[in-house]
């Protein structure tokens, strides 16, 4: 969803490495995050946050795989992906996901080692898919119509 | 016959044991109430104490003020009500603490937090750090605090909870346990 950028983000995990320096939160184990209808899940991850702990600029989550699950706008359903690694960048509001990238949505789905998500337009552009190098799109045949009544009998 | 004898002479020793056993119990002695042990009583106190601690080297490394301390004979460690603290290294201040009350080793090297404890940055600190729980453990000079109660640390906008923290001042780490973080919205 579109509002899901305007919402506060929650994560948790079982331990953390915090480096107060640096900003970057080390987690470790069921690492989970939450915002808005937006829910990414992955084994470990790093939590950037510059400026002595003012917000998270960015999450890199790695997993085997690492999932993610977004509700669309309009309600046309979920958004559904997952990947070796998921980056998603606060700021732009875009994610990019890399490693046996597949993603699943009512519009189809799509394969390929790199996608990026631009969350707030709702654009996934795909790069090099693989074994012959091509993103793969899959849109699932159109439901034939319901017959109409004169023609059913 | 023989057999009817012994079941009486079986009875009669039985009853002659339990007869026994009751005058035990009744003329045994009260038992003696435990000596009364009131609070450890402090070889002395102070009102409106400060204490500085200096390391080896004559650099100052604890400066605390309270309303009172207790001074404990015997390891001499110090009771300290409503401390607060400034924790230094290289005779910089560096953290803040305070709670309700804490105990102090004679050589200021360990404090024990109870009860409210915050120990927090000083507020030109570019990276600003407030913890929040209600027992903390606190190593000045090698530069480290610990707990296993749930902890809250705010850092910036962002609120941190945990179930447990262990903290490396040197490197500026943080382990926590069971990581929560939540950071409001852009």
């Amino acid at each position: 969803l579109e509002s899901d950028r305007n919402q506060a983000m929650d994560i948790t995990a079982r331990d953390s490495d915090i480096d107060l320096e640096s900003g970057v939160h080390q987690l470790i184990g069921k690492v989970e995050i939450r915002q808005g209808s937006l829910l990414i899940e992955a084994d470990r991850g790093e939590v950037h946050q510059p400026g002595g702990g003012q917000e998270v600029s960015r999450v890199v989550l790695e997993g085997t795989p690492a999932r993610l699950e977004q509700a669309l706008d309009n309600g046309a359903g979920f958004m559904r992906a997952r990947a070796a690694r998921i980056d998603f960048d606060r700021a732009s509001n875009t994610i990019v996901m890399t490693g046996g990238v597949r993603i699943e949505d009512p519009r189809g789905t799509l394969t390929g080692e790199r996608v990026s998500y631009d969350i707030t337009r709702g654009r996934v552009q795909g790069q090099s898919s693989g074994e012959d190098g091509r993103v793969r799109f899959v849109i699932p045949p159109r439901q034939p119509q319901a017959a109409t009544g004169s023609e059913a009998d | 016959m023989a057999e009817r004898r012994t079941w009486l002479a079986f009875a009669v020793v039985a009853g002659f044991a339990a007869a026994t056993q009751w005058l035990l119990w009744l003329f045994q002695p009260e038992p003696e109430a435990p000596p009364f042990i009131g609070p450890l009583r402090p070889e002395y106190s102070l009102d409106r104490f400060e204490l500085k601690v200096f390391k080896d080297n004559g650099q100052l490394s604890l400066d605390v003020n309270s309303p009172r301390m207790d001074r404990h004979g015997g390891d001499g460690h110090f009771m300290v009500r409503q401390p607060e603290m400034v924790i230094l290294r290289e005779g910089l201040p560096q953290w803040q603490a305070k709670a309700e009350n804490s105990r102090i080793e004679s050589n200021g090297e360990r404090l024990e937090l109870q009860g409210g404890v915050r120990f927090y940055s000083f507020p030109d600190d570019p990276r600003p750090i407030d913890i929040r729980t209600e027992y903390l453990t606190a190593f000045p000079e090698e530069q480290r605090a610990e707990t296993d109660s749930p902890v809250t640390l705010v850092q910036g906008t962002s609120i941190l909870r945990a179930s447990g923290l262990r903290a490396d001042f040197t490197t500026s780490r943080l382990q926590l346990n069971d990581f929560q973080l939540h950071s409001p919205p852009r």
